[in-house]
């Protein structure tokens, strides 16, 4: 099995180095943010999701193991946890609403909300249900092969491919007016 | 699939345009959201260092009392303490001994070369 290219750090992390814990920060932050913000169709939500994530690590850290999974494999589960936990305390979202909320939710902060296509994969990301937005975007936004996706969301490959044939079919459908002319 | 729907590799090429368009954004949240994320650190290894210290003071209690809670032993250092800094307050000095009745290992100052020269 290759060697994990965390390992080291989050054992120095467990011990307490801050320059360890800085650079496991700017190593993954901005990816788990990124699908975080796509996951949850909001900003500030997506930031506590990270915060949360990042806590949890802080918290377990002295207690990591190396083998089994990758560290950056756990990470991602924490934190599609952490979206999950707040998808779930929101109640589903039909397209409809979620067209509606990304017209009212421009945020200066996030410019890219305002652009037009991107507000409507959002739309369309939201009505997905949650595990099935987390295979799209764990596949086809972040790249991940199916193995390893379907290794930080617990599941099986063959779950894993279901899901994302489901996800893709519910996305054409609601993005047909995006297809080429 | 129905002439309404857009292609498979429409659909990832669409999602790869977005996710390159996210990533490409460098914004200041992220900058604001890590120096929260390593203040959390600090607290928690902050936490992480109290509790260590909180162990050590309740091993070492148990070790020199054991069963007793600590304002047992903590009492008697502080008695023991007291009464050792009352005793060497309120008792005479004793005479300083005679240097002269000490035996030095300290060399006496002589230069048993001097008669060779």
């Amino acid at each position: 099995m290759a060697s994990d290219p965390d390992g080291e750090l989050v054992a120095r992390v467990g011990a307490g180095d801050r320059a360890a814990a800085r650079l496991l920060v700017a190593r993954h932050l901005d990816k788990l943010l990124a699908l975080s913000r796509r996951m949850l169709g909001d900003s500030a939500e997506a930031e506590d999701a990270v915060q949360d994530t990042f806590l949890k690590l802080w918290t377990h850290a002295a207690r990591w193991q190396p083998g089994g999974a990758k560290f950056e494999t756990r990470l991602f589960r924490v934190a599609i946890n952490a979206c999950y936990d707040r998808l779930r305390k929101r109640g589903t979202v039909s397209l409809d609403e979620a067209l509606e909320t990304a017209d009212l939710a421009p945020g200066p902060e996030y410019a890219l909300l305002n652009s037009t296509l991107s507000q409507a994969i959002q739309a369309a990301l939201d009505a997905l249900p949650p595990r099935q937005r987390a295979a799209i975007l764990l596949c086809h936004y972040e790249g991940r092969g199916n193995a390893d996706a379907a290794e930080i969301l617990g599941i099986s490959v063959e779950a894993m491919e279901s899901l994302l044939s489901r996800g893709r079919r519910n996305l054409r459908v609601s993005l047909g007016h995006l297809r080429e002319e | 699939m129905s002439g309404e729907e857009l292609s498979d590799h429409r659909l990832i090429a669409l999602l790869r345009h977005v996710e390159t368009q996210d990533r490409s954004e460098t914004t200041d949240s992220a900058a604001a959201l890590s120096a929260r994320v390593i203040a959390d650190f600090d607290a928690v290894s902050r936490r992480a260092w109290l509790a260590r210290s909180k162990t050590f003071v309740s091993r070492l209690v148990d070790a020199t009392w054991p069963g007793a809670p600590v304002w047992k032993p903590a009492a008697a250092l502080g008695l023991s303490l007291l009464i050792g800094l009352g005793v060497g307050a309120l008792l005479p000095v004793a005479a300083a001994p005679d240097d002269s009745s000490v035996a030095s290992d300290a060399s006496p100052g002589i230069d048993f070369g001097g008669d060779l020269r």
